[in-house]
């Protein structure tokens, strides 16, 4: 049971992880130009469809290993403030992709959000020994958004065509 | 915890999840401007199916083991306001949520067509289905802080 929660946590992580990184690859190249074609839209279409792919299978998963959790005497690995971080982060993904759908927020600033948090929750889910608290983690995440926003505008302006 | 007992806790979990997983899906694409109404009507009809199974196996389990065996150690424990609170306001906003997944579920299925030209009935489903989406999530993070409440 346990290898096949890892799997598709794993599986799941490698989608998401992977999806939000060619997400961006593709946004910065095909927006060189300032305009989206209808190709590189429908690679756009195909990576958000691979990152939510791998949400759905981090959420199962996820809550599997807290059945797990549950049947095996673990429940304190529940209140664990790293383990809330992550599920906030997660949230906030999800959150951010209805923003994006219904067009209240910029392109810009929905894809450092999402990048920012995938890479997030990979890292505070491979991180074991990580002995912080709440609200430090969260501290460091919305810091890492904004280093992430300017970065990626940045990139954006330097390989824009004149 | 016998065998029947761990599928009901399991099953609830899971299939809570799977409706919000749907509900959430019809949300968002709620948003696009070409509708798959096919797409909406499924995601809502699997969503509420999973929502009643999943209504149906936590009752079962609260009645035939939460209460006695569960809640004492809870109440009893060092987070006793995680069933007093949390577990108290669980038990009656999840009432609301197979009849708010059934009218999205009886809209799209019978009034599927004009939602593309109603803005009005688009505006109300988009919210119910927000609503949906947003209690069924707190609903599965008081989970989370119940189940945490337990120690051995």
């Amino acid at each position: 049971m346990q290898i096949l929660l890892t799997a598709g946590h794993i599986i799941g992580t490698v989608l998401g992880v992977g999806g939000a990184t060619f997400a961006e690859i593709f946004y910065l190249k095909s927006s060189r130009d300032g305009v989206i074609d209808p190709t590189e839209s429908g690679f756009l279409k195909t990576t958000y469809f691979i990152m939510r792919t791998g949400m759905i299978f981090l959420l199962i998963s996820g809550f599997g290993y807290l059945i797990w959790y549950r049947f095996t005497g673990q429940e304190a690995l529940m209140y664990n403030p790293r383990f809330w971080a992550k599920l906030t982060i997660i949230l906030i993904i999800l959150a951010n992709a209805i923003l994006l759908q219904a067009k209240k927020i910029s392109l810009n600033i929905g894809s450092a959000i999402s990048l920012t948090s995938w890479y997030g929750a990979l890292i505070l889910g491979s991180w074991r020994t990580l002995e912080t608290g709440y609200l430090q983690i969260l501290i460091f995440y919305i810091t890492a958004v904004f280093a992430v926003y300017f970065a990626l505008k940045i990139i954006k302006n330097k390989i824009r065509i004149k | 915890m016998s065998l029947i007992l761990k599928i009901s806790l399991a099953s609830h979990v899971i299939l809570g999840i799977i409706a919000i997983i749907f509900f959430y899906a019809v949300w968002l694409n709620l948003f696009k401007q070409k509708l798959n109404l096919k797409l909406l009507k499924f995601s809502s009809l699997t969503g509420l199916i999973a929502f009643l199974l999943s209504w149906l196996t936590g009752g079962y389990y609260y009645v035939v083991y939460y209460g006695n065996a569960v809640r004492p150690g809870i109440k009893g424990g060092q987070f006793p306001w995680a069933h007093t609170i949390v577990m108290e306001a669980k038990e009656h906003i999840f009432l609301f949520l197979p009849f708010l997944a059934a009218i999205s579920f009886i809209v799209l299925w019978f009034f599927g067509q004009t939602i593309a030209t109603d803005a009005k009935l688009k505006k109300g489903l988009l919210f119910i289905n927000a609503v949906i989406a947003v209690i069924g999530t707190a609903i599965a993070l008081s989970g989370i802080i119940i189940s945490g409440a337990i120690r051995q």
